[in-house]
């Protein structure tokens, strides 16, 4: 049920990045939520389970371009292993942690899909990511800030325990 | 086998890592149009998959819309054909009363039939013509087919018309094909009864009566019948015969009525005209 549920996730995030997240691009970058949902996935599963997953989210990414068929799935293999192994070794609360993991997982993520992608060329390669990836990272980062600042809150008690929080009232 | 398998559980984190990025740079290694024809592949089941699992409830949603537009439409449809059907056959009697009319010499009044009689004892038929339309007593009534009776009684919109099946109704009728003269009446049953033809006249089954005209009651040529039966010896110089009416009075749905047919001077004991009494005797 749990491999259904993450099969599904991931499918409704690259859903909504070719469909609604095209729309939230700021000087044509845009946030990479198949990135987001690999994080939170991780959150729960094995190595073995995040390098699956990373492999299938990669690949349902390079599906939507023919071309690069591969980049993305070896990429995201290799990063669901990363972050696998990251989570057996480390256990992270702190929100500022867990934005600078997905900061990092972004840069990794374009490292090593950047040098298939331009073939190693280096000016290339180096305009690419400077231009493009530390801003989509920046991008990606900010929002998975927001998004894990929402879920602590509405795990929380959300707006009810803030309301009563600010008006006064202890539990 | 075994082996092989145990190796891989116990390595399970490396055996995906391997797994997955072997899958990819074969993917990699793909030529173009191998690439694109996978990917097409993939696409193409994933989207039918989804947009299968999706549109599944939509499509049942427009099924039973669409089985209940056509269960309307179907009934909508029905009534028109039973319409259409009604429209035809009424179009059938009329052509043939219109050929009715050209043969005949009278000018006609069209009715249409609105009830039989609540009467049980009087076998008639309601009309929807009266005395504003031109209708008197004892005017003849007839179909395209023949004789359906004479107006017995007349109101200002409607009128009765007593069917020759009346037990009262008397006809004067002819024999065409022996010129024998005799009187047609209804004492029960299918048939009508045609009485006092000399034995002499050697009478078939179908031969055609018509009124004869004689009494002044209903104008000479007007189809009543066809001899159905062999002769019914009542009195040994006269026979009677069973005659088929040529109108079936079931199916009368229009009917004529032959102006100047009648005769406003005919004496009328209050049961029909004609010359007979309420005992059927012969005056």
């Amino acid at each position: 049920m749990t491999i259904l549920r993450n099969v599904l996730l991931i499918a409704l995030a690259l859903l909504v990045q070719s469909t609604f997240f095209g729309r939230l691009d700021l000087w044509n970058v845009r946030p990479d939520l198949g990135m987001l949902v690999l994080i939170f996935i991780a959150g729960g599963a094995s190595t073995a389970e995040c390098t699956l997953y990373g492999f299938l989210t990669g690949f349902l990414q390079d599906v939507y371009s023919p071309e690069y068929l591969g980049y993305n799935a070896f990429t995201m293999s290799l990063l669901g292993f990363m972050i696998g192994i990251l989570r057996e070794t480390l256990t992270v609360e702190n929100y500022g942690v867990k934005t600078l993991v997905t900061f990092l997982a972004c840069l990794v993520h374009d490292l090593v899909y950047l040098a298939f992608y331009t073939g190693l060329n280096v000016s290339l390669y180096m305009r690419l990511f400077i231009m493009g990836s530390l801003l989509g990272a920046v991008y990606t980062a900010g929002l998975a800030f927001l998004l894990i600042a929402a879920y602590e809150w509405s795990v929380g008690g959300g707006l009810r325990v803030a309301i009563r929080e600010l008006i006064g009232i202890r539990r | 086998m075994r082996r092989i398998l145990q190796f891989i559980m116990e390595h399970r984190r490396s055996a995906a890592l391997v797994a997955a990025l072997f899958l990819s740079v074969s993917m990699m290694l793909m030529g173009e149009s191998a690439k694109t024809r996978f990917a097409r592949m993939v696409t193409t089941s994933i989207f039918n998959t989804g947009r299968f699992t999706l549109s599944w409830g939509i499509s049942m949603l427009d099924l039973w819309r669409d089985n209940r537009r056509l269960r309307l439409e179907n009934l909508e449809l029905s009534y028109q054909v039973n319409l259409n059907r009604l429209t035809e056959l009424e179009n059938k009697r009329l052509r043939k009363m219109l050929g009715l009319k050209e043969r005949n010499s009278f000018p006609l009044i069209a009715a249409r039939v609105i009830g039989h009689d609540a009467d049980r004892v009087v076998n008639s038929i309601v009309i929807d013509a009266g005395s504003r339309d031109g209708v008197r007593k004892n005017m003849a009534c007839a179909t395209a087919d023949g004789l359906v009776g004479r107006v017995h009684e007349v109101y200002p919109s409607t009128s009765s018309i007593q069917l020759i099946t009346d037990v009262n109704s008397r006809v004067s009728g002819m024999v065409v094909e022996h010129e024998a003269y005799g009187i047609v009446s209804w004492d029960g049953g299918r048939f009508l009864r045609i009485f006092g033809l000399p034995l002499i006249n050697e009478v078939k089954a179908g031969d055609k009566v018509y009124t004869s005209g004689l009494g002044d009651v209903f104008p000479a040529g007007i189809l009543v019948g066809t001899v159905v039966k062999l002769p019914i010896r009542e009195v040994e110089i006269y026979a009677s015969y069973h005659v088929s009416p040529a109108v079936d009075f079931s199916r009368v749905h229009e009917v004529f009525l032959l102006q100047g047919s009648e005769r406003p001077g005919i004496w009328d004991d209050g049961y029909g005209a004609g010359y007979f009494t309420r005992s059927n005797q012969y005056q």
